[in-house]
């Protein structure tokens, strides 16, 4: 188990982390979520050693790491850019853990053949890193940080610099990879839909601060307060006389705000009148298509948008033409304005 | 043609005839008369050189100081290098940017005044020598004469220009290659040698091929600190032109040359072999690393500033002991009264002050001719590729390839009869054969320069005036010339800079009615004035100020451009 405890991060006058508690689970895979800036890449730094917190502990499997070097700590971390060396070829690069962790020379040639076959980098192991694509580059860092069999993987952003399709297969492979060695890994994104898609739980940051810790399922259907709920995925905020309708139906705190998500949300030409449910009078204000789905926007009355998913291609509504925005009570999320 | 265009070929035509007859005589001429004092004795080919110099030891023993000095500056120049680079780049060191500033201060004063400042403090006379005397009586107080003399000048004063090499790529480093090599469980010791020096490894062989060259074409140190018996190529020249034994000293410019062009060829293949680009997108600054053990962080802490001691040291006894009364100069004892009595007696005496005028006018002189050649030869190599401007672009390059004595030694040999190229005059001993030589030195570097600023004219803006009835001329002025200029500018700066104390030109040409200032400096202990001293110490303080002013000024003008 690792465990960060009350960790604050300053740079100078500047606290870039506040008070941090997290505990991850062996074997588990945890996303730091949070649009940049918001302290998750430090977080992952300060674990792997490359930056000290101002106050706090780390422990790790039992081990206080807080007085280790980055050399002490054992673990793997896969970088942004994936800092490989460029005077060695994938071959030393992967090698090179090996030989600072002094493992017998006989040994070495088998375990780099072993970790290139797990991550199908094999035909590439005499080449030199500039002859590589930016996808091969990527599976050889995690190579490396794996050869070394570390007890956590620290993974740092690794598909930023890939291009969009390659994203997603090289995911999957990460994900199967990290399941088929059982090993702990933390990863860090700030692409909430690729942090949902990989994670067995996510904390999700917000300038310094963590804001939840959950399953993606939790957080996407109970998002703690209103910072969560707009970072993760798509979701209406009503206001003027569609936030008075609510709040006359829901009991809630003043400070709260309601959110709905889109494909909670139906479009009618006639009021709905069942007891749980709350229509709202609008108009069609445009239709996007986007393949499987129809994102449609309702303008209220006192020009507030609201937002409605719909399966399927085809509707019949008009630009302009006076709807009602129907939803359910209980699919409403009254929130903590942060 | 119009009558405005025949008139620009025949003022071109002028122009370049001119320059060629320059590059022809100056150039050309001389290094084939280098070959032909060699070979040829009394008009039949000989090994007759080969011979003598077989036969004479000490001119072979020569050569193998040469070498052997090269070797060892590589290596303690290096270790020097690299430890600059720890501390000031890499390790958290308390004081790292004066310390920085320390290390560039022979970029201040070069060649034969900082020489001449060096030999003031460590001769065996030498202020910083008698203190050690007082601490380590048994020491060798003649330690600063000889192979230890010019090797410590080399490892201080040359690491300065390797390590601006190396620490350019150095900063380019991307830093979380050592992180990434830290997280694998290597120290931030080993993650420098095996991760970030590797990386810079080729940036450290160009830099070590220019310090070998630089090593091998010594002058200064050792004529000023070999004493009777410790002689480089180059002080042997100059020796054995003393003794018109121009044959042998021709053969000797060859080897050096020889020596050279095949560095150079190593270098160009070793940059076309090993680049290693950065592979990452977005490289991450580096980081400076404390160092953990408290014993190994107080040791390297000392050596630093022990070595930034030995950087400022000489600067600031040359400068307190300027301003110091004549008697205590000449004794080596510390001044009790500071005045600027000397500086006024050495601008305010003609004897003293003619030295300095002569190196103004002669390092002008030679800034304006090599403005002359360049801009225009460069303008040419440009707008007119072929076959002519590749020549003309080549023998511009020769006194970058070959070392500077050679053409030197060509030139004596050549001119000291009358000859039909400069009209049946004998050059030798006269005012203008320095100048002359100056400007040929300084050609490859300012062309490089200019060249590099004009090729970052973009051709349609020429396009563009022409097309709008500028004349060729006009052109030049208004689109060409303010882009060039601030690089004629900063290129004219450093190379006047460079002349003002020009020792290795100098000791070769100079005569009684035209002394430079480096000779000057040179001399102190073969004068009977006693003020001689003194006045060394001024004009380096002098020359120092002017750098430091030239440096500094080009710095801010190429920043702003």
């Amino acid at each position: 188990m690792i465990e960060l405890k009350d960790i604050v991060i300053k740079y100078g006058d500047f606290t870039a982390v506040h008070d941090l508690n997290i505990q991850i689970h062996e074997g588990e895979f945890f996303t730091f979520l949070g649009p940049s800036g918001c302290g998750k890449t430090t977080t992952l730094r300060a674990i792997a050693g490359f930056e000290k917190p101002a106050s706090g502990t780390i422990t790790a499997f039992g081990r206080e790491l807080s007085g280790l070097l980055p050399e002490e700590r054992d673990l793997g971390f896969v970088f942004q850019n994936y800092a490989l060396f460029p005077s060695m070829n994938v071959y030393e690069n992967i090698a090179f853990g090996l030989r600072a962790h002094k493992v017998p020379k006989k040994e070495i040639p088998d375990r780099v053949q072993s970790i290139a076959e797990k991550t199908g980098i094999t035909e590439h192991l005499k080449k030199k890193i500039n002859e590589l694509s930016g996808g091969q580059q990527q599976r050889i860092a995690i190579a490396r940080a794996l050869v070394v069999e570390p007890k956590i993987l620290l993974l740092d952003e690794p598909l930023s610099n890939l291009d969009a399709k390659l994203r997603v297969s090289t995911r999957e492979e990460i994900r199967r990879l990290q399941r088929s060695l059982g090993i702990t890994t933390i990863y860090v994104t700030h692409d909430q839909e690729e942090a949902m898609a990989i994670s067995d739980r996510i904390a999700v940051f917000n300038v310094g601060h963590l804001e939840q810790i959950g399953t993606p399922k939790e957080i996407y259907n109970h998002p703690a307060n209103s910072a969560v709920a707009r970072f993760i995925g798509d979701i209406n905020c009503f206001t003027g006389s569609a936030d008075k309708m609510l709040r006359s139906r829901i009991d809630c705190d003043a400070n709260a705000r309601f959110y709905v998500r889109p494909h909670k949300i139906s479009i009618t030409r006639t009021p709905d009148t069942g007891a749980k449910t709350v229509s709202i009078p609008a108009a069609i204000d445009c239709f996007e298509f986007l393949g499987a789905y129809t994102k449609i926007i309702a303008r209220t009355e006192d020009n507030a948008f609201i937002t409605s998913l719909m399966f399927g291609s085809e509707t019949d509504f008009e630009v302009d033409e006076s709807v009602y925005v129907s939803l359910d009570v209980g699919d409403v999320l009254a929130l903590k304005e942060v | 043609m119009s009558v405005k265009k025949k008139l620009s070929i025949v003022r071109n035509l002028l122009m370049f005839t001119v320059i060629a007859w320059f590059l022809v005589t100056f150039i050309i001429v001389p290094v084939i008369s280098v070959f032909r004092t060699t070979f040829f004795t009394d008009g039949t080919f000989s090994f007759e050189a080969i011979e003598k110099l077989i036969k004479s030891e000490r001119v072979r023993r020569s050569l193998s100081n040469t070498y052997q000095m090269a070797f060892w500056s590589v290596i303690t120049v290096t270790i020097n290098g690299i430890f600059q680079i720890l501390v000031t780049e890499y390790f958290d060191i308390k004081g790292a940017k004066f310390m920085e500033l320390a290390f560039m201060v022979p970029l201040m004063y070069g060649g034969i005044s900082l020489v001449t400042g060096y030999n003031y403090l460590y001769s065996a006379n030498g202020y910083i020598t008698q203190l050690l005397l007082r601490v380590f009586p048994h020491m060798n107080a003649y330690w600063f004469t000889g192979f230890t003399g010019v090797l410590f000048v080399h490892t201080f004063a040359m690491t300065t220009n390797h390590i601006l090499f190396v620490k350019t790529a150095f900063r380019d480093i991307d830093y979380s290659t050592i992180e990434a090599a830290r997280s694998l469980g290597s120290s931030s010791m080993g993650a420098f040698f095996k991760v970030a020096l590797p990386v810079v490894k080729p940036a450290i062989f160009s830099a070590t091929i220019l310090l070998i060259l630089s090593a091998l074409n010594s002058f200064a140190a050792p004529s000023m600190l070999g004493g009777k018996n410790f002689y480089m190529i180059n002080s042997m020249i100059l020796s054995l032109n003393g003794l018109r034994s121009y044959d042998l000293s021709a053969l000797l410019s060859l080897i050096l040359a020889a020596s050279c062009i095949i560095l150079l060829l190593i270098m160009n293949y070793l940059e076309k072999k090993n680049t290693y680009l950065s592979v990452s997108k977005v490289s991450t600054r580096l980081r400076k690393t404390k160092i953990r053990n408290p014993v190994v962080n107080i040791i390297v802490h000392a050596l630093a500033y022990l070595l930034t001691a030995i950087y400022l040291l000489p600067v600031v006894i040359i400068i307190l002991f300027s301003l110091g009364d004549v008697q205590s100069i000449i004794t080596n004892t510390f001044p009790r009264s500071f005045s600027l009595d000397n500086y006024i007696r050495v601008f305010s005496t003609s004897a003293t002050l003619k030295p300095f005028l002569n190196s103004v006018k002669l390092s002008l002189i030679a800034v304006l001719m090599v403005m002359a050649i360049t801009i225009p030869s460069t303008l040419a190599i440009k707008k007119h590729p072929g076959r002519a401007t590749r020549i003309l672009e080549m023998t511009l390059l020769i006194p970058w390839i070959l070392p500077g004595t050679m053409l030197v030694v060509g030139m004596i040999t050549t001119y000291s009869e009358p000859r039909l190229l400069v009209f049946q005059q004998v050059l030798l001993g006269g005012f203008w054969l320095l100048p002359i030589a100056y400007t040929v030195g300084k050609i490859p570097s300012s062309m490089r320069l200019v060249r590099a600023s004009l090729y970052a004219i973009n051709d349609s803006h020429e396009e563009a005036a022409h097309s709008l009835g500028g004349s060729a001329f006009y052109t030049f002025r208004r689109v060409v010339w303010p882009v060039i200029f601030p690089t004629a500018i900063s290129v004219g700066a450093i190379s006047f800079n460079g002349l003002l104390s020009e020792y290795t030109v100098s000791a070769l040409l100079y005569n009684v009615n035209n002394i430079p200032l480096g000779i000057v400096l040179r001399s102190p202990e073969m004068s009977n004035d006693p003020n001689t001293e003194a006045n060394s110490l001024v004009y380096i303080v002098v020359l120092m100020l002017i750098s430091a002013i030239t440096l500094l000024a080009t710095q801010k003008y190429r920043n702003k451009k």
